[in-house]
């Protein structure tokens, strides 16, 4: 019985949170439709600016998105450049991209094998990666609960390497797109990375 | 069955009864004095004045004062949630083609389809005019963040509709236990009890992020939700107000259909899906006792059960988190309380 209590809680947690990504995502997708933001940006006497003193809430989600995707990069690149796919470092890809070179169909699902290595010569390393499910060009949602990660939580000895299979399923209907998500520790916040797939 | 209840959730009904009827009363206080009557403004108030249980503005007055803020600058927004409530169960009674509503016919019934359409129309529409009062009392902005919080409640809850409309008209049978979470959190859940808190902590001005009362209202909802389905399959109808079995004859897709659907043999399943793409009116009550039994066999009711009664538990996990630090209040007890009475709620 208590694991059907976890199972329905933890289904409908989940659930929950897509369900706000995707808001997210329809908030994304009004700005697109109907507002230029640097153009609203640039003009202080604007109308909408005046509008939006009084409506910071709804309409913050709608301007400040193209600052929050660029300030995310910035952060990718500075905290997390001693992650990459291979587990070692490259200064030349600043921003960890865990992606495949082919392209993957509807209904399939991809590992991603992610090594990492405890850096610490004393300290015992554990890892529990989340994510947040991927987004394409055209906004489409491949949902977290298609994201899994194995082992659920890595431990890792004191410079220990170990790897983490990330896996993917594609659900039926997807539609064609390059998709990208952040995973993330969920006990180690500096630890990110961007996932991506090519769905054809 | 046990009908009994402790003299706690007596008063939990007493207190959610003083926060619905301060509701009611400013629903009137919005009803414009000249017009129609008996084809409009008097039926507006027939739903709202049939004795629901309250949820909405007892939990959005009850939060605002728990998070010490002052209820009395909730009220234009619990009446206008009572309001909404109350327009989308019209609606909803013709789109299911339901019989009673609280004990008594429902609105199409009793009025005809399009007096009742018009009347659920009327009540949306009167729904905005407390929080347009909102703006002399709580000033613009905060007006326009719980404006912009109703919005995506309203929103939420005809997708959630649409869904569930969508399942029936389209006959579907293959339908997930999270295609389900899914339904209730954007059909009930917004609306009966993330909305009504997040908008009672807004106007108590919170220090902490309103999203922070989401999985305890979706819990809440949810539990609440699989319940009030339960008891739609077991409960006397004298008692629950509405017709029992009704949700089987409407072809509803609940928790108890769908997991029967995903356990039974595919001959019953086959024999289940002909029932449901069967017209309300050649399904009979001989039908309701088949799938009753199918039901019984598979442990479908069961699972509904236990599976409201592990929602309502995590339900009282998020209470904790959230509520334990507040002072004593009455309101955070009615709270507690809330929960407590799903965990404990008998059939």
């Amino acid at each position: 019985m208590i694991g059907s209590v976890s199972n329905i809680v933890m289904k409908a947690a989940n659930i929950l949170e897509e369900n706000i990504a995707e808001g997210v995502l329809a908030a994304q997708r009004v700005e697109k439709k109907y507002i230029n933001p640097e153009k609203i940006r640039g003009d202080k006497d604007d109308v909408m600016n005046k509008f939006r003193a009084d409506t910071h809430q709804a309409l913050d989600i709608l301007f400040d998105t193209l600052s929050m995707a660029t300030q995310k990069i910035q952060e990718y690149s500075s905290k997390i450049d001693e992650l990459n796919e291979n587990g070692e470092n490259n200064h030349e890809h600043r921003i960890p991209v865990l992606s495949l070179d082919n392209t993957i169909s509807p209904g399939d699902e991809v590992l991603i094998p992610l090594t990492l290595e405890n850096e610490s010569k004393t300290e015992e390393m554990q890892v529990q990666f989340d994510g947040n499910g991927l987004v394409s060009e055209n906004e489409s949602l491949i949902n977290k609960r298609n994201i899994s990660f194995d082992p659920k939580v890595l431990s890792l000895k004191p410079l220990e390497k170990g790897v983490v299979n990330i896996a993917v399923y594609i659900p039926k209907k997807t539609s064609q797109g390059l998709f990208s998500g952040e995973i993330h520790a969920k006990n180690l916040p500096e630890l990110r990375a961007v996932l991506q797939v090519n769905v054809e | 069955m046990n009908t009994a209840q402790p003299p706690s959730y007596q008063n939990l009904k007493k207190h959610l009864g003083v926060y619905h009827a301060r509701a009611v009363q400013r629903i009137k206080d919005h009803i414009p004095e000249k017009g129609p009557r008996e084809s409009l403004y008097d039926l507006v108030l027939d739903y709202p004045t049939r004795g629901g249980k309250g949820f909405r503005p007892g939990l959005c007055m009850a939060t605002c004062n728990a998070f010490g803020g002052d209820n009395e600058l909730a009220l234009n927004t619990a009446a206008s949630l009572e309001l909404f409530h109350n327009a989308f169960l019209v609606h909803d009674d013709i789109e299911d083609e339901s019989l009673l509503r609280r004990g008594k016919p429902t609105m199409h019934q009793k009025e005809g389809l399009g007096i009742a359409v018009n009347v659920g129309d009327a009540m949306n529409v009167l729904g905005m005019r407390p929080l347009m009062a909102n703006i002399s009392i709580l000033g613009h902005e905060q007006a326009w963040e719980i404006f912009t919080e109703v919005e995506h409640m309203v929103r939420q809850s005809v997708e959630g509709q649409a869904m569930e409309l969508n399942w029936v008209r389209s006959n579907s049978s293959c339908i997930s236990e999270e295609d389900y979470l899914e339904m209730v959190l954007k059909k009930t859940c917004w609306y009966t009890t993330i909305h009504p808190m997040r908008l009672g902590a807004l106007i108590a001005d919170v220090e902490i992020s309103l999203d922070e009362f989401n999985l305890l209202g979706y819990y809440m909802g949810a539990a609440f939700q699989i319940q009030d389905d339960v008891l739609n399959l077991v409960a006397d109808e004298e008692k629950y107000g509405k017709e029992k079995g009704g949700d089987i004859l409407e072809g509803k897709r609940t928790l108890m259909l769908i997991h029967l659907m995903n356990h039974c043999s595919k001959k019953e399943g086959t024999e289940i899906k002909e029932f449901l793409g069967k017209e309300r009116s050649c399904r009979s009550a001989a039908d309701i006792e088949w799938i009753m039994t199918l039901m019984e066999k598979y442990g479908s009711i069961n699972h509904g059960i236990v599976s409201s009664k592990q929602l309502a538990g995590a339900a009282l996990h998020e209470f904790t988190r959230l509520f334990s630090s507040l002072p004593a209040h009455p309101d955070k007890e009615m709270m507690e309380d809330l929960v407590m009475y799903m965990i404990h709620r008998d059939y």
